[in-house]
C-alpha cells in the first residue's frame, strides 16, 4: 500500500491548505488586495484635509482599525460565551444563547450609540459599546461551532484513546474551533465598521483632530459638502464590499474542511 | 434487428486515456444484468455514455443500440435519445426535482410515456407504481415533496418514477445505495420482477459487495474499464478459533441507553447482554437504527448507560469513577465507522498515537514512544512515514489502518469495532478485514464487532447477536445461524447477504418509534395481533441459541396481522 502523494493538497500544513482555498476564491483575494492597497495608500498619501479623494482614503484605515479592535473584542467575548454555553449545557446554555439571540434583534447601531453615551463619547468608550453590541449576534454562531465540534467523532475517539477531557479541550477542540470561530465571527467586522461610522456621523469617537470615515461624513453633511460626503460613502461601501468578499473566502476554507 | 441492449467495442476516454476500454455486452429484454466493479472501475461512466450523458471533456467511441436503434455511435451522443431508456443516477435525490411534489413528477413522466394527462388516472398509476416499489400508503404520499421522504421512500419514489414512462431499458447506477442490506435486496428484487414482467432490459451497476447480484440473471465484472472474468475468491484467514475456555472476561447484563427528550426519556437500547471469554469473538448484527452502534459505545462508556451492568475482568465499568475508567481504557479500545472523522485534522497520525500512549501507557518513556509508533504502524501494514501525515493526506484504506494502529498502540485486550469497513470498498475492505482478523488471532484479542452485513458477522464472530429496534432478537453460534436462524429479521438479513429471498418489506422502524410490542410487526410475514401488544423476550431454543419472537416456530407465511 502506498501513502498518498506528499504533493497532495491534504499533505500541506493546514494553514497552507486554508490559504490555497482562500486564494482560490477570486473575490476574496481581490477584497484582501483592496484592503491592503487602502492601507498602503493611506500611508503614502499627503494628509490633505480638504481633498474629497484623499481625506476618505486617509481616514478609512482609522475607521477600519477601530472597527477591527471592537470586532475582535466582540468576537472574543462571543466565543467565550459560546464555548462556556456549549460546555456547560443545560439551563446556562439555553439562557445565554436565548438572551443573546433576543437582544441581537434590537437596533444595534442605536444601542451602541446609547452605550457610548454611558461609556464615554471618546473612541475607547465607543469601542467598548460597539464590542458589546457586535458580540450579541456572534454568540449563536460561536455556540453552534462549539456544539458541532463537540459532537464530532474525533472527540469520542479521543475519549476512547484515554485522552483526559482538559487535554481534549486544549489540544483538539479549541485549535479546531479557532478558524471556525473566526469565520463565524467575521460578520462582526463589517457590522462594527457600519456602527462606528454611524456613531462618527453623530459626532462620537473622534480622536483629537483625526477623524474617522463617520466623522468625515458627519462634517461634510454639516458643512454642505456633497462631494466629500459621496466620496466618503463610496470608500465605506467599497470597504464593506471588500470585507464581505474576504468573509466569503474565509467561509470557503472552513466549508471545504468540513467535507467528508 | 436485435432486441434489447447491444453494446459493441464501447470506449470512453479523456484526452489520450481510455477510461472504459472496448466493452461489449448484451442485455436481452426482460433480463437483469449486474455490472460489478470497485470504485473508479468505470461503471458510472459506462452507464452515462450509454445514456448519451458523458461528462464534459470525455469522448465516446463504439456502438450501442437498443432494439436495433443506435444509442451512441461515432463519438457523438444522439441528439434526441427518446423515451426508450432511462438512467437512474447514483443518488436518489438527483433523480427527483426537489421543489415539485411526487404527483407533479409522476404526471410529467407518465405524460412522456403516453399515459395521458387526466389527473385521476395519472394519480392512480403513480400510486400503483410506488406500491410496486414497496411504498406503503402511496396515494397519501403523492402530495409530498422529495425532501419530505426518508432515504428508503426516496429510493422507492426514484425507481417508480424511472419506470413511469415505460422504458425498454433501465440503466441503474448503484440503485438503493446507502440503504440497509435487507431493504435494498427487497427493493432490487421488486425492480427485477418489474423488468421481467414488462420485458425491459435492466442493467444495474455497483460495487461487488453492494448485493446487486440478488436481482441479477447474469453478473459482469468491470476492472480498470475492462470487462474481466469473475475474480477468484481470495483465501481468507480463519476468523474464529475454537470456543475459548475460561470464565467470561466481559459480561453485559440488561444494558439500556436512553436520552432525555424534553420531560421524558427516549430509549434507544434495552435488555442487551452477553458474555465473552478471553479471546472470544461476538458479532453484533443489525440494520441502521437497530442499536448496535449505541450498544458498542455503551460497552466502553462512550455513551452513558441508563441501566444494566458491564463487567470487565470483574470490574463494573458503569460504576467506576472517570479516572479509573480512563486507566481501564488501556485494556479496551474501539474502532469507529469513519476512521477519517476519528482523527483531528490538525494533528499528525504520529501525534495521535503518541498521545494515546502518553495517556494509557505511562510506563513507556517519552523517548521510546516514536519507536512504538513506528512498530504499531508497521504491524497494521503502514509505512513509518504515515506518522508524519495528517489524516487528510491518507486514503480511506490507510486511514482505517491508522485508526487500527491507534487502537492497538496501548496493547488492549478487548477491541470493540463499530462497522470499521463502512467507508471501504472492494479489495480494501477484504484486505483490512483480513489484517484485523490476523491481528486479533495473533494477539488473542477479545473482539466485539458491530456490522450490518450478515456475511461479515458470520465470518468475524464465533457467536452472533442480532439487534433490532434497540433490542437483541437472536443470539446463536455463527455456525448454527445460516441453517437454523429462527427470527424473521435474522432470516431476512441472511437472505440479503446470500442474495436470495424471502425479503422483508418496508423500511426499518427506529427504536424510538416502536410503541410496545415487537418492532418488526409492520414488516413481518408471521405477525399476529398479539405481536402488537407484547414485547417478546429472548428464550432458549437450542444450545447457545436464543430467540425473541412469539411465533418463531410458526412456518413462514402463517401471519395474521389482524
Ligand atoms: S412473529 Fe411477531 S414477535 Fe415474531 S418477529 Fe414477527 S412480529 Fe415479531
Amino acid at each position: 500500500m502506498s501513502v498518498a502523494s506528499p504533493d497532495a493538497p491534504a499533505s500541506l500544513s493546514p494553514v497552507r491548505v486554508a490559504w490555497r482555498r482562500f486564494s482560490s476564491e477570486r473575490p476574496a483575494a481581490v477584497g484582501l488586495l483592496a484592503v491592503l492597497g487602502l492601507l498602503v495608500a493611506s500611508l503614502l498619501l499627503p494628509d490633505d484635509h480638504h481633498s474629497p479623494v484623499v481625506t476618505p482614503l486617509v481616514t478609512a484605515p482609522l475607521s477600519l482599525a477601530a472597527a477591527f479592535a471592537a470586532a475582535l473584542m466582540g468576537i472574543l467575548v462571543a466565543s467565550a460565551i459560546g464555548v462556556l454555553a456549549a460546555g456547560a449545557g443545560g439551563w446556562f446554555e439555553r439562557a445565554a444563547t436565548g438572551l443573546a439571540g433576543r437582544l441581537s434583534i434590537l437596533p444595534l447601531p442605536l444601542v451602541a450609540v446609547a452605550g457610548a453615551v454611558a461609556f464615554g463619547r471618546d473612541l475607547p468608550g465607543l469601542l467598548i459599546a460597539i464590542a458589546a453590541v457586535v458580540a450579541l449576534p456572534a454568540v449563536g454562531p460561536a455556540h453552534a461551532v462549539m456544539r458541532g465540534l463537540m459532537r464530532r467523532e474525533l472527540v469520542t475517539a479521543a475519549h476512547a484513546a484515554g485522552v483526559p477531557p482538559r487535554r481534549i479541550l486544549w489540544r483538539h477542540l479549541l485549535p479546531n474551533a479557532a478558524a471556525r470561530l473566526a469565520v463565524a465571527g467575521w460578520p462582526a467586522l463589517p457590522r462594527a465598521l457600519v456602527i462606528e461610522c454611524f456613531a462618527g456621523f453623530l459626532g462620537f469617537g473622534a480622536v483629537g483632530g483625526a477623524g474617522t470615515l463617520g466623522t468625515v461624513m458627519g462634517n461634510a453633511a454639516a458643512h454642505g459638502d456633497p462631494v466629500m460626503l459621496a466620496s466618503a460613502a463610496a470608500v465605506l461601501g467599497g470597504l464593506l464590499l471588500a470585507l464581505h468578499s474576504i468573509g466569503r473566502g474565509l467561509l470557503a476554507t472552513v466549508a471545504e474542511e468540513e467535507r467528508p | 434487428m436485435t432486441a434489447g441492449l447491444t453494446v459493441t467495442g464501447l470506449t470512453v476516454g479523456c484526452g489520450t486515456r481510455a477510461l472504459v476500454d472496448r466493452v461489449g455486452l448484451e442485455v436481452a429484454p426482460g433480463e437483469v444484468v449486474a455490472l460489478l466493479g470497485p470504485a473508479g472501475s468505470g461503471k458510472s461512466l459506462l452507464l452515462r455514455a450509454l445514456a448519451g450523458l458523458p461528462p464534459p471533456g470525455v469522448w465516446v467511441e463504439g456502438a450501442a443500440a437498443l432494439d436495433g436503434r443506435a444509442l451512441t455511435g461515432g463519438g457523438e451522443a444522439p441528439e434526441n435519445p427518446g423515451p426508450g431508456f432511462v438512467l437512474i443516477p447514483e443518488r436518489a435525490s438527483a433523480a427527483l426535482v426537489q421543489h415539485r411534489s411526487l404527483a407533479d413528477l409522476f404526471a410529467e413522466a407518465l405524460a412522456i410515456g403516453g399515459h395521458g394527462t387526466t389527473i385521476v388516472p395519472v394519480l392512480q398509476q403513480a400510486a400503483s407504481l410506488l406500491e410496486r416499489m414497496g411504498m406503503t400508503g402511496a396515494s397519501r404520499r403523492l402530495a409530498l415533496h422529495p425532501s419530505d421522504l426518508s432515504d428508503g421512500a426516496l429510493w422507492r419514489a426514484a425507481l417508480a418514477l424511472a419506470l413511469a414512462a415505460g422504458p425498454r431499458l433501465v440503466l441503474a447506477d448503484a440503485p438503493a445505495d446507502g440503504l440497509d442490506p435487507s431493504v435494498r435486496a427487497a427493493m432490487l428484487d421488486r425492480l427485477a420482477v418489474w423488468a421481467r414482467e414488462t420485458g425491459a432490459a435492466l442493467l444495474i451497476a455497483g460495487r461487488p459487495d453492494a448485493g446487486l447480484d440478488v436481482a441479477a440473471c447474469r453478473v459482469l465484472h468491470l476492472e480498470h474499464g475492462r470487462l474481466v472474468p469473475e475474480p477468484q475468491p481470495r483465501p481468507r484467514p480463519v476468523a474464529a478459533d475454537a470456543a475459548p475456555a475460561g470464565p467470561p472476561v466481559l459480561s453485559v447484563r440488561d444494558l439500556a441507553v436512553s436520552f432525555p427528550v424534553g420531560p421524558t426519556r427516549m430509549t434507544v437500547l434495552e435488555g442487551a447482554g452477553f458474555e465473552l471469554a478471553e479471546g472470544d469473538t461476538l458479532a453484533l448484527l443489525g440494520e441502521s437504527g437497530s442499536g448496535k452502534s449505541i450498544f458498542a459505545r455503551a460497552l466502553l462508556r462512550l455513551v452513558p448507560a441508563s441501566a444494566g451492568q458491564v463487567t470487565w475482568r470483574g470490574r463494573d465499568l458503569l460504576s467506576c469513577d472517570d479516572a479509573t475508567m480512563r486507566g481501564l481504557r488501556r485494556e479496551m479500545q474501539m474502532l469507529f465507522p469513519d476512521a477519517r472523522s476519528a482523527f483531528d485534522p490538525l494533528r499528525t497520525i504520529g501525534d495521535h498515537i503518541a498521545e494515546s500512549l502518553a495517556a494509557l501507557r505511562p510506563d513507556i518513556p517519552k523517548a521510546e514512544r516514536s519507536t512504538f509508533v513506528t512498530n504499531v504502524l508497521r504491524k497494521v501494514g503502514l509505512p513509518s512515514s504515515v506518522a508524519d501525515c495528517r489524516i487528510g493526506a491518507l486514503t480511506a484504506a490507510e486511514a482505517a489502518r491508522a485508526a487500527l494502529a491507534r487502537a492497538l498502540a496501548p496493547e488492549p485486550r478487548l477491541l470493540v469495532c463499530d462497522e470499521p469497513l463502512s467507508r471501504l470498498d472492494g479489495d480494501d475492505r477484504a484486505a483490512f478485514l483480513d489484517r484485523l482478523l490476523e491481528l486479533r488471532r495473533d494477539e488473542h484479542l477479545t473482539l466485539v464487532y458491530a456490522t450490518q452485513d450478515a456475511d461479515q458477522a458470520l465470518r468475524v464472530g464465533r457467536r452472533v447477536l442480532v439487534m433490532m429496534t434497540g433490542r437483541p432478537v437472536e443470539l446463536a453460534p455463527a455456525g448454527t445461524l445460516p441453517r437454523d436462524a429462527h427470527h424473521p429479521y435474522t432470516r431476512a438479513m441472511l437472505a440479503a447477504a446470500r442474495a436470495s429471498g424471502p425479503f422483508l418489506d418496508g423500511d426499518p422502524v427506529p427504536a424510538v418509534l416502536v410503541r410496545g410490542g415487537c418492532g418488526l410487526r409492520a414488516r413481518c410475514a408471521k405477525a399476529r395481533p398479539f405481536c402488537a401488544s407484547s414485547v417478546p423476550t429472548l428464550e432458549p431454543v437450542g444450545p447457545g441459541h436464543r430467540v425473541s419472537c412469539h411465533y418463531w416456530d410458526l412456518p413462514d407465511g402463517h401471519g395474521d396481522p389482524g
